[in-house]
């Protein structure tokens, strides 16, 4: 009886300390994360039935390591000639006529001491959805991806090499999509 | 026997009855150990810790429940709450209301101003990114 009880409580203690180990290690990674935000814009409606292209709205994916959230503007491109009214477009007129800007909820942060360059991996001919998910299908986005250092070199490792052989340089300088070279040591990411 | 094994077995002897007549005394002495006047007298209904019986366990009234438990239970209520609610903080992203061609999020825009430190009135190149000037440098022409 009593050695029963005492196999109990280390049990116990064993499926505490798995847990707090266990979440000890995912502190940091968001993934799952998928706020609600002040205006709920359903990307499955515009880049899924609409097909609206990722870099019509963040355009500065193109040219900056941010890509950007669209100003209200760009909304208002479609929305000012649009008859179609729901609340949350409600939201966004009534946004615009006070001047006041929206706050919307970051969903996928990295940490400040990692460069995260987009317009080099948007020219380099990398999908939007291969890091972000089907963000056609999203109704809100959420982070679908770890956005680990370690889930990044998986991809990175893959494109890391140039050819040095002359051939197959030739072959590459040639090629009109150009292969993407990824930096795989440390001063890539962290400078 | 000799005159030292006949002084040692005296004094052996000796000191054997003088024990004996030792350990008499403190026998005696526990009979007669008294801790109240009425134990002294005979009084006393035992001699154990209880006086009498043991006690049952209909006897002893549970403990209510006191102001320091009260306290403490609320004090645990608040410390599983506030650790319930610990949520990493939110972070905001606030784009343009206007968006423009020349403002581009973490593109850096230069500017040629003038210093308007002295009347020298020196050239300057001002790289401004976010809206915030970042690198004032002279610019020769």
């Amino acid at each position: 009886m009593r050695r029963r009880a005492i196999l109990v409580v280390l049990g116990g203690f064993a499926v505490v300390t798995g847990l707090l180990i266990w979440g000890l290690s995912r502190v940091g990674i968001h993934q799952g994360y998928r706020p609600e935000q002040p205006i709920a814009f359903p990307h499955n409606v515009h880049a899924g039935d609409n097909k609206i292209p990722c870099l019509y709205c963040h355009s500065a994916a193109r040219t900056s390591r941010h890509a950007g959230i669209p100003a209200a503007s760009v909304c208002m491109n479609c929305h000012s000639m649009l008859e179609k009214q729901t609340v949350e477009i409600e939201k966004l007129r009534e946004a615009i006529q006070l001047g006041r800007p929206i706050a919307w909820v970051t969903v996928h942060k990295l940490p400040d001491f990692v460069y995260f360059n987009h317009s080099q991996h948007v020219l380099s001919g990398v999908r939007c959805q291969q890091c972000h998910g089907a963000i056609e299908e999203m109704d809100r986005v959420g982070q679908v991806s770890p956005l680990t250092m370690g889930w990044c070199l998986n991809c990175h490792r893959e494109h890391a090499n140039l050819p040095t052989e002359n051939f197959q340089r030739a072959v590459l300088s040639l090629s009109s999509s150009p292969k993407p070279v990824a930096g795989l040591d440390c001063a890539s990411c962290h400078y | 026997m000799s005159r030292d094994a006949k002084t040692a077995d005296a004094a052996r002897s000796y000191h054997e009855g003088r024990r004996e007549e030792l350990v008499q005394i403190r026998r005696s002495r526990t009979d007669e150990y008294w801790k109240s006047p009425d134990e002294l007298h005979g009084r006393t209904r035992s001699s154990g810790e209880f006086g009498g019986a043991l006690p049952a366990p209909g006897d002893i009234p549970p403990a209510e429940a006191t102001r320091r438990d009260f306290l403490a239970l609320m004090g645990f209520t608040l410390g599983a709450a506030s650790l319930a609610g610990c949520r990493a903080p939110v972070q905001h992203a606030i784009p343009l209301l206007e968006s423009s061609d020349q403002i581009v999020p973490g593109v850096a825009n230069y500017y040629a101003t003038t210093c308007g430190g002295c009347p020298s009135a020196c050239s300057l190149l001002v790289k401004q990114r976010d809206g915030r000037c970042i690198k004032i440098e002279g610019k020769d022409d």
